[in-house]
């Protein structure tokens, strides 16, 4: 009585994306790595998922990945939040590719606003979902403006904003995202980590990978490439602080925290990378965290006045 | 110029197909952190209960299921739409999405996007002539009476808003007597003498009352150029085919706002309809031979909106300049007549050279009217966002407890010189400098 | 005409991709591409002719510079993608004893959009991280840059130095300039990304 629809039958292609636009957004990494820090323009095909959402990610992670590779994926530091979730089980539904919540283990992490405490290695890829890839679309609305200061390497207005906060709170404010200077060359926006995680771009062993899907720009920060982030000479970057505190479930501190508020509105601080939190409550095991300067003084300054915890 | 034909004899796809049942992956082991609402529900397993409570809400009282024919044959404007911002031609498709999403217009288009955004392209059509137009409706506001005459065809224009109570309790045997009479009124020869119609813009074009109006860039080769958005980002300046291709996939209610603020005085373009038509147009390929191929008709709305055109720069105006008229351009998907007007109102007044107002203004246009994009952007709010709040939180914080141990002594003027090797803040700049704090995202 | 069966154009393409781009990400790093049985013409490496299979389609040009007829076949009918001149192409397919010509004419890119430019794809005899591998002339190129900790030092033999001094000079003016990737008989291949300065020596 009805008809049925043999066409609705449809099937995708491995890892989702159709092999012309894998190729596409390969040949645009490869040019992003040239580059780095330099935004590559590209097609951005819409995904099942909602801009804004992480297409930039999944599409920059899905044309990289093969049937080797182990996933991970963490959002806001997570590997439980509810979109991590989702993009987990889409990345698996479509690839078949083993996940993993371990960070060690992984071959490609994909990201939201965080680098993972652990210090990756040079066999691994981290994949940044990127809001707003412009670093200057704060000081500059139009983005033929923003091509030529950054094909001029004209950055004066971004260092005048900077400036002008601390003119004003006598500190620079930027708080996430704080922009850096790649390769002596490029303003890039490390997308919207904190300041905790900015060092670990420097120099690291790991590739860096960042797809901004809604925005259509990929760009990259390869191994073993300076990373600086803006400051003057006499007003640094600093990370936050989370001086004299430890974290609720692991008694420990040195790790990014998250402030838990209760129905009383007492609040309690515990570690936000849930890897790095799990081995340490689970494993007993500090994991091998990254080695940077700012780090090095939280970790000195919490041995200094360690107490007995657990 | 083909695309993906390329050795496929060795394809080996991985069958993903969406209709299997999903299985969870197995991982070594579960997250185990409880940190406010991003753990609690235990992320995969609160996403299925999600979805199956959305699904019960779709069906849940009980009525006969919907079929995709029913919607697509009484659903006909709503699909229009969205076909159009889903940027694919395919009917059924649209009322397979529009009841998967319980009638949610953007969330259709969106799910259109998504799936369009998957198939192979073969073929790039040929451009599809609206001269040759199957006409249903083809009004102009410029002239009384134009050659062919006004056609009012199918609109809701002219039925008073009033709503009508005998649909409640529309019947079958109801819609049956009212085709039949329908039919009964049509004569056999009246329905054969429908044809084509010229065009409108023709005639003036023939008195030499019309001249192309654009920005130098459009006349430039990069301007001139035939390009896809959906092959490669944007770039601005961006040539008059891919704005026009950005506004035929953009969000109605979008870009009828901004056609409006510029009829209404935010930019000046308050044009006339030259020509609004609405019909069927052939769509014709190049197979691999170079043969002409027919592959079906699609249903267009096409707008010619005429406004007055200024002959050049204040300065460059001389007493003997004469002023004519330029035309902005509209076609989208379906009948969808609103989106056509305003989507000609834009197109003339990007073509303004100016960035004096919103809808002058390429990018602000272009950027901010796509439905898919600001609707997933402006959603994506609903993400957890406690790190980024965190970094902001304890510089906030810092300064607060600054301000309060410097109540008395007041703070130093800085000089501050940059470390990074790059050139110092100027003071004219200072004063360009709305900024207080950068965006965080 | 060369019908390549054997390559899978899903997981293949992966594959050597993500190889290219371990060699592009750390330059002076050498990978091998191959594990897929192809026929390519005369005059192009087994590896340049992977990079092409895996990354050329229908919206890029390449140009040939040897054997231009049999290649240029070759990657028209395995990747659909379209000849065009040297100043033009995406891609361009050198030899390591070419003239510097064809390498002087590929496009740079611009200020604001750098990433318009070439990949440059030159067969050269072999890549060695160590100088006594081969008795061949060899030049001694001494990486340094974005990739590279520290410096690295790599052994080409079959390479014109004509061709790098060239190099260099297309990418004085950062971040314009051209992508180059080295191959040679043994599949390896070498990356020298435009954010790399090198320093040659003779051996």
């Amino acid at each position: 009585m009805i008809p049925t629809f043999k066409k609705f039958d449809t099937q995708f292609n491995f890892a989702f994306i159709d092999e012309n636009t894998k190729r596409e957004i390969r040949r645009k990494l490869l040019k992003a790595i040239c580059i780095p820090g330099y935004q590559v323009p590209y097609s951005s095909p819409e995904m099942p998922i909602a801009r804004g959402w992480g297409t930039g990610g999944l599409h920059v992670t899905l044309s990289v990945i093969g049937k080797d590779d182990r996933f991970k994926i963490i959002d806001q530091g997570s590997d439980a939040s509810v979109n991590a979730c989702n993009l987990r089980d889409f990345v698996h539904r479509v690839t078949h590719c083993r996940v993993t919540f371990d960070t060690h283990e992984a071959t490609l992490i994909q990201t939201r606003h965080r680098i993972p405490e652990e210090q990756l290695n040079d066999g691994q890829i981290l994949v940044f979902q990127v809001p707003q890839p412009e670093p200057l679309r704060a000081v500059e609305r139009y983005e033929t403006k923003t091509r030529e200061m950054h094909g001029e390497a004209d950055y004066a207005r971004m260092w005048v904003s900077l400036y002008e906060a601390f003119v004003r709170y006598g500190d620079i404010m930027q708080g996430a995202g704080y922009p850096v200077m790649v390769n002596g060359r490029h303003i890039m926006s490390p997308s919207p980590i904190p300041r905790w995680d900015v060092p670990n771009l420097n120099q690291s062993d790991c590739l860096y990978l960042f797809g901004a899907g809604r925005e259509k720009r990929l760009y990259a920060v390869p191994p073993h490439t300076d990373v600086v982030p803006l400051e003057f000479e006499d007003v640094k970057f600093r990370i936050e602080q989370f001086s004299g505190i430890r974290c609720s479930m692991s008694g420990t501190g040195g790790a990014f925290m998250d402030e838990l508020y209760n129905d009383l509105g007492d609040f309690r601080h515990v570690i936000n990378d849930s890897d790095f939190l799990d081995k340490l409550v689970e494993r007993k095991t500090r994991p091998q965290q990254w080695s940077n300067k700012y780090l090095q003084e939280v970790l000195d300054e919490m041995n200094a006045n360690t107490d007995p915890q657990p | 110029m083909l695309i993906g034909q390329r050795n496929t004899t060795n394809y080996k796809p991985l069958t993903t197909n969406y209709t299997t049942p999903y299985k969870p992956p197995t991982t070594n082991r579960k997250p185990k952190t409880t940190m406010g609402y991003v753990a609690v529900k235990g992320g995969t397993e609160a996403i299925a209960n999600s979805i199956d409570l959305v699904e019960f809400y779709r069906i849940k009282d009980e009525t006969p299921p919907i079929h995709i024919k029913q919607l697509q044959a009484q659903f006909r404007l709503a699909i229009d739409k969205i076909m159009g911002e889903g940027s694919f031609y395919a009917p059924e498709y649209g009322a397979l999405a529009l009841k998967q999403v319980e009638g949610d217009v953007f969330e259709a288009a969106f799910i259109m996007r998504a799936f369009r955004a998957t198939l192979p392209r073969m073929y790039y059509s040929a451009v599809i002539d609206t001269r040759n137009m199957f006409v249903q409706r083809r009004i102009s506001s410029s002239f009384r009476d134009i050659p062919g005459g006004q056609v009012l065809g199918p609109t809701y224009d002219y039925t008073q808003r009033i709503i009508d109570t005998r649909l409640a309790d529309e019947s079958y045997e109801q819609v049956q007597a009212f085709l039949e009479q329908f039919k009964a009124r049509i004569s056999e020869t009246d329905r054969k003498a429908v044809t084509t119609f010229g065009k409108v813009i023709d005639m003036l074009r023939a008195q030499g009352l019309l001249k192309g109006v654009g920005n130098r860039d459009d006349e430039s080769e990069e301007g001139r150029r035939l390009v896809d958005i959906t092959r490669e980002a944007i770039k601005f300046p961006a040539p008059r085919s891919a704005r026009l291709q950005m506004l035929a996939r953009a969000e109605t209610g979008g870009i009828m706002a901004l056609g409006y603020s510029s009829m209404r005085g935010y930019g000046g373009v308050h044009p006339t309809v030259g020509e609004l038509r609405v019909g069927l147009v052939e769509v014709n390929v190049a197979d691999p031979s170079g043969r002409s191929r027919y592959i079906g008709r699609i249903r267009v709305t096409e707008a010619e909106m005429i406004t007055k055109a200024k002959t050049g720069k204040k300065s460059e105006r001389s007493a003997g300049s004469v002023p004519y008229y330029a035309i902005g351009y509209g076609l989208c998907f379906g009948q969808n007549e609103t989106k056509a007007i305003c989507m000609g109102i834009l197109d003339r007044a990007m073509r303004n050279g100016t960035k004096d107002a919103p809808a002058n203004d390429q990018e602000f246009v272009l950027y901010h009217t796509d439905g898919i994009e600001a609707m997933g952007f402006t959603n994506h709010l609903k993400l957890p966002h406690y790190v980024t709040f965190q970094s902001g939180l304890n510089n906030v914080r810092r300064a607060v407890a600054k301000s309060k141990k410097k109540t008395e002594a007041k703070p130093t003027s800085p000089t501050s010189t940059p470390a990074n090797g790059a050139s110092g803040p100027s003071a004219g700049d200072a004063e360009r400098m709305p900024t207080e704090v950068l965006t965080e995202l | 005409m060369i019908r390549e069966t054997s390559y899978d154009e899903v997981f293949d393409a992966q594959t050597h991709f993500r190889l290219i781009m371990d060699s592009m990400a750390r330059p002076g790093k050498l990978n091998v591409l191959n594990g897929v049985a192809i026929q390519p013409p005369d005059s192009l490496n087994r590896a340049s002719a992977l990079i092409g299979l895996g990354l050329l389609n229908a919206d890029v040009s390449f140009f040939v510079a040897r054997n231009a007829t049999a290649i240029t076949t070759y990657f028209t009918v395995n990747t659909a993608s379209r000849p065009a001149p040297a100043a033009e192409a995406d891609f361009l397919f050198l030899h390591g004893n070419d003239s510097p010509q064809h390498l002087d004419a590929a496009k740079p890119g611009t200020l604001t959009y750098p990433d318009t430019n070439a990949f440059v794809i030159i067969d050269v005899a072999s890549i060695s991280l160590h100088p006594d591998q081969t008795t061949e002339p060899r030049l001694q190129l001494t990486l340094s840059g974005p990739g590279v900790n520290g410096q690295q030092t790599v052994f080409v033999a079959g390479l014109n130095e004509a061709l790098l001094t060239t190099l260099r000079d297309k990418n004085a003016e950062y971040p314009l300039g051209i992508d180059t990737i080295l191959t040679d008989q043994n599949d390896q291949i070498l990356c020298i990304p435009r954010s790399n300065r090198f320093v040659v020596g003779g051996l």
